[in-house]
This record gives C-alpha cells, sequence and structure tokens, in this order.
C-alpha cells in the first residue's frame, strides 16, 4: 500500500504543502521511472489478483455445473425456491454500482471531486443495499425455514433427496460472492475516506482504479450467478 | 458505435484529459461519460432480456407442455451473461483502451477455466457409459440413484428410482470415495430381479414362517438377523432352483435375467460373469450370452417402491460370501422404513 496509496504523500521528509491537493505531491516509488510505469505496474498486479479470484470463483461454477449436471431436478426444484424479482433487483443494483465506480475512474481522472466523491458514495450504498436485501429477503427467511445446505438441511417439504446438495452449492457461491462484494465497498471506502483529503486526481488515482477493478469483478461474477442460480426450471 | 453520435463530447473529454500527467508518457483514456452510460443501458436491459428468455421458457414449457431440454436454457442465459461480461470487461474494465497485457491476462484465465470445465464435463458426461462397461452392477456415485446416509423419512427415493429405472445405492462412505470402493455393492439387484422374485418372495415366506436350523446358525454366526439369513437362503435356493430346472421355461427367464444385467452394466465384469456360468454350469451360460443382445433391452424394475427398498436392505445379509469384496470394502444400511 505504500507505492500506490501512500498515506504520507511525500515521504523522505519533504512536508506536506496544505495549499496543494494531495494528489499533485505524491512521489512515485523510487523503483520506478515514472508515475506512469508505476500505474501500469500497478493494474497488471490487480489484473493478476483478478485472475486468482476469477479461477476462486472457476472453482465454484465448477461444482455447480457438476452437481447440476448430476442431480437436475434437485436444481431444479431448489431454484423455484429463489425468488427471481430479489435476484433481479441485486443485478440492477450492481450493475448500477458499477457505473458509478466507472463514473468514479473517470472523475478521479478529470479532477472532479466533488462528484468523485458522490460516485464513491453511491457505490458504497449500492453494495451496502446488496448485500442487505441478501441477508434480509434471502439467507435468513431460507435459513429459519430449514432450507440449508448439506447436513444443517431439515427443509420438510423437500420434493428431491439432493436439495441439501443444492443449498450447499448455493451459499458458498453467494455467500463468497457477498463476501467480495464486503471487501469491494470496503476498499471503495478507503477510497472515499481518501478523496476527502484530495488524494486522487489526473496524475495520481491508482487506488481508485484498482478497487474500481475489483468492483467490476465482483459485478462480473454475479452476472453469471444470477441466471444460474435463480432463473433455472 | 454510438459514440459517434456524440463524437464532441468525448472529444471534448479527451482533450481535457490530455492536460494531466507528469509530462512523461500518453495520457490516459478517459471513457465518456455517454459510453458508460450507453453501455448501462444496455447492461440493464440484457437482465431484462435473460428474466424474459427464462419467463418464456416456462411459459412455452407449460402452456403447451413442451419438456425442453436441459440445455436450453443454460444456453440462452450464457450467452446473454457472456455478452453482458465483454461488455463490463471492455468498457467499465477499460480493457478495450488498456495495455493489451491485463487483456491477455483475462483470455488466459478463461483459457484455463474451459480446460477445467472441458475435462471436468468430458468425465462426468461419459460415466454412464464406463460405468456400464466396467462395473457389474450399480455404483455408488456413478449411474445409479445414490443415497448417502440416512435419508429424512419424508424424501421418497423409491418413487425416483421407479421412475428413472436406476438402481438405488445406500452408502455410509463419504461420497466422494463410494465410487470406487462399492463397486461390488448391491451386486444382487440384477440378479434378484422381476423374473426371479416371485420365487424368491414364495420361498422367503416359508423360510420365515419357520426358519430352518441352518439360517438361525447363519445368523448367529454372521451376526446378521434371522431375517437377513433367511433372505440369503431364499436368494440361494432360488439361484439352485433356477440352476435345477434346465426347462425352457427357466432358460428363458435366464436370458431375460442376463439381458437385464447386461442392460444394466451387470455381467461383462469378470467376476459376476464368472459367478453366473459357475451358477448356470457352462453350457448353459453360453446359449444364454447367445441369447443377450446389450442394448435391445432397456433397464427394467419393477416400479414396485417397497420392493426396491427392501432388496436394498437385504443386501447385507445377502452380498455376504457372494462376493468377498462387498462386504470388506463396504457396509450398508437402508432408511428405517
Amino acid at each position: 500500500m505504500t507505492t500506490i496509496d501512500a498515506n504520507s504523500p511525500a515521504p523522505h521528509g519533504h512536508e506536506i504543502d496544505p495549499n496543494k491537493p494531495l494528489y499533485q505531491q505524491y512521489k512515485h516509488g523510487h523503483h520506478f521511472r515514472n508515475a506512469e510505469e508505476e500505474f501500469d505496474a500497478c493494474k497488471t498486479g490487480m489484473w493478476l489478483f483478478l485472475a486468482t479470484e476469477v479461477l476462486l470463483f472457476a472453482g465454484l461454477f465448477m461444482a455447480y455445473t457438476y452437481f447440476r449436471f448430476k442431480y437436475p431436478e434437485a436444481f431444479a426444484n431448489g431454484s423455484q425456491y429463489l425468488d427471481w424479482r430479489w435476484g433481479a433487483l441485486n443485478t440492477v443494483i450492481l450493475l448500477i454500482s458499477s457505473y458509478t465506480a466507472a463514473m468514479a475512474v473517470r472523475n478521479a481522472q478529470l479532477n472532479q471531486q466533488a462528484k468523485l466523491r458522490l460516485n464513491l458514495v453511491i457505490t458504497i450504498f449500492c453494495g451496502l443495499l446488496f448485500i442487505a436485501i441478501k441477508f434480509i429477503f434471502e439467507y435468513l427467511p431460507k435459513w429459519s425455514q430449514g432450507k440449508r445446505p448439506g447436513s444443517l438441511f431439515s427443509y420438510p417439504f423437500s420434493h428431491d433427496a439432493w436439495e441439501p446438495m443444492w443449498w450447499s452449492v448455493y451459499y458458498s457461491a453467494t455467500a463468497i460472492h457477498a463476501l467480495h462484494v464486503v471487501i469491494g465497498a470496503g476498499l471503495l471506502a478507503w477510497c472515499l475516506r481518501r478523496s476527502l483529503k484530495k488524494a486522487y486526481g489526473p496524475t495520481h488515482y491508482t487506488m481508485v482504479e484498482n478497487s474500481a477493478l475489483y468492483w467490476h469483478l465482483v459485478d462480473l461474477i454475479w452476472i453469471f450467478l444470477f441466471p444460474l442460480l435463480y432463473l433455472i426450471h | 458505435m454510438a459514440t459517434h453520435a456524440h463524437a464532441a463530447h468525448a472529444h471534448h473529454v479527451s482533450h481535457s484529459a490530455d492536460h494531466h500527467g507528469d509530462g512523461s508518457g500518453h495520457a490516459h483514456h478517459v471513457t465518456p461519460a455517454f459510453t458508460l452510460r450507453f453501455i448501462l443501458a444496455i447492461l440493464l436491459m440484457f437482465t431484462a432480456m435473460t428474466v424474459a428468455a427464462a419467463q418464456a421458457e416456462m411459459f412455452i414449457a407449460h402452456t403447451f407442455n413442451i419438456a425442453l431440454p436441459l440445455w436450453v436454457n443454460v444456453v440462452i442465459a450464457l450467452s446473454i451473461a457472456t455478452v453482458k461480461s465483454v461488455l463490463v470487461l471492455l468498457y467499465f474494465m477499460h480493457l478495450k483502451h488498456d495495455n493489451p497485457i491485463n487483456g491477455i491476462i483475462f483470455i488466459f484465465t478463461m483459457i484455463a477455466f474451459v480446460i477445467f470445465l472441458t475435462f471436468t464435463m468430458l468425465d462426468i458426461g461419459n460415466r454412464g457409459a464406463v460405468d456400464r462397461v466396467k462395473l457389474p452392477a450399480a455404483v455408488a456415485g456413478g449411474s445409479g440413484i445414490t443415497v448417502y446416509g440416512k435419508l429424512p423419512e419424508w424424501v421418497d427415493v423409491s418413487a425416483k428410482a421407479a421412475r428413472s429405472n436406476r438402481p438405488i445405492i445406500y452408502s455410509d462412505k463419504p461420497m466422494f470415495v463410494g465410487a470406487v470402493d462399492l463397486r461390488y455393492a448391491q451386486i444382487e439387484a440384477p440378479i434378484i430381479s422381476k423374473l426371479q422374485r416371485p420365487l424368491y418372495d414364495a420361498r422367503l415366506q416359508e423360510l420365515l414362517a419357520a426358519p430352518p436350523e441352518a439360517s438361525v446358525q447363519k445368523a448367529k454366526t454372521d451376526g446378521i438377523s434371522i431375517e437377513d439369513a433367511c433372505k440369503l437362503a431364499a436368494f440361494n435356493d432360488t439361484l439352485a432352483k433356477a440352476r435345477d430346472l434346465a426347462a425352457p421355461e427357466t432358460r428363458r427367464l435366464l436370458a431375460e435375467e442376463f439381458k437385464y444385467a447386461v442392460s444394466h452394466g451387470g455381467l461383462p465384469h469378470p467376476e459376476p460373469r464368472k459367478r453366473l456360468e459357475e451358477l448356470l454350469g457352462p453350457e448353459l451360460f453360453m446359449s444364454v450370452a447367445e441369447h443377450a443382445a446389450p442394448s435391445s433391452h432397456g433397464g427394467h424394475h419393477d416400479g414396485d417402491a417397497s420392493s426396491t427398498a427392501q432388496t436394498s436392505r437385504a443386501k447385507k445379509g445377502l452380498t455376504q460370501g457372494l462376493f468377498e469384496k462387498a462386504s470388506e470394502s463396504s457396509s450398508h444400511s437402508a432408511p428405517s422404513h
């Protein structure tokens, strides 16, 4: 974090000039030729990390494929218990938040500080809304009815012996995704906090860019999870 | 692209972006606001489309009573999701104007995923085919309906088994090691099947009414219930009777039996084949083998759910001594009804 988003923008004993925005005082790491090179390296590093994230979810999608192939009836039945309207609403929320995240990057590039803060706030709010909907309208009622994963399953009206397996896949996939939403919102909250001090601007917005990339990945995963979980029959 | 309509706006944006930087490199591409809004609109539209497609499929299936194949739903949903994700990647994640290395990283990740998916699907998709050749009978984790552990009472597997003509395998093993260990489980299922069942049932009633001394002794020494010992005796008696009555009718029944077993992936495996040969004698076995056409006869179960369950429950007693491997490597339990 020291190079891409240092709390102290002027290392090596330089004083911070209170009259200039922080981003203008940012000094790139000494091991980079210039800020441009540092930005590219950070971003490529982020993409490598995103690749590992994709592979993490690839395992979950694989589990989904395997068990749906093996127990299609359990998956069709299980999917009936999900209300597609909540799924669709959450999809719309995440898409809008992805748009505002992309706009936030643009605002940073163009030094639109107020808009940057606004877009970050909207994005974080959408993330929290997503989590709230997920928990209040999906996890809690289902869990209390006994629609639980694996051996915790105790729903008395299931139609198929393999429904616990469906719920295992459902909970693992959506809960790991939800965890990513929380982490992404945390990253953006950090950006918001720093942007209050004008830490991001045209010459330095690496943290905003990378947090937004992470957020888009979360959106990307949900784009696949939504139809695969909610729209089966 | 629709961005041309707003070329002036886009120009203004990139112009203002040119002023940034420390003079060391090219300006980063600033995506025009219109492009982002336009992409958002398309993404929302596609979300509506994927929901509408699912609703339409459901409507078609219910109204016209057409059973759409599983892949229709998957292919439509995943095509739309793929288009959406490409839009997110290109515009929201800036891959379109980015350093190509980032896009290459992502493409290689996708290739890794596709390899992962393809080989797993080849495995799952062909498991039944492999089982048919290699495995004597229904196999836990294979093409039968596998029940691991004890099911809640309300779950009716036997109805499903009757519907799909698949045997039920009960297993206590953790699910992912079941496939190899339980290869010999429930070997009696194809042998005592519908054609021998009347004989078997009649004999079992006789034995249960007055358990013979031998069975009581067997129950004691093997640590099984007297009922199970009677079942084992009834099983052996039935097969012995079938072998002794080498009459045309029995031969026909056994040919049916053999076909049934073959169609269930039952007999090509050397062990049960040897066993059947031993039971029938070489001559009868060959004539039966001639009659058995593996593909002409689909799987048959007598649709009588309780009898299927009973066969499974009897398994512990029946399998013992028939194939040593089965009793060594697997322990079974059936739900108590």
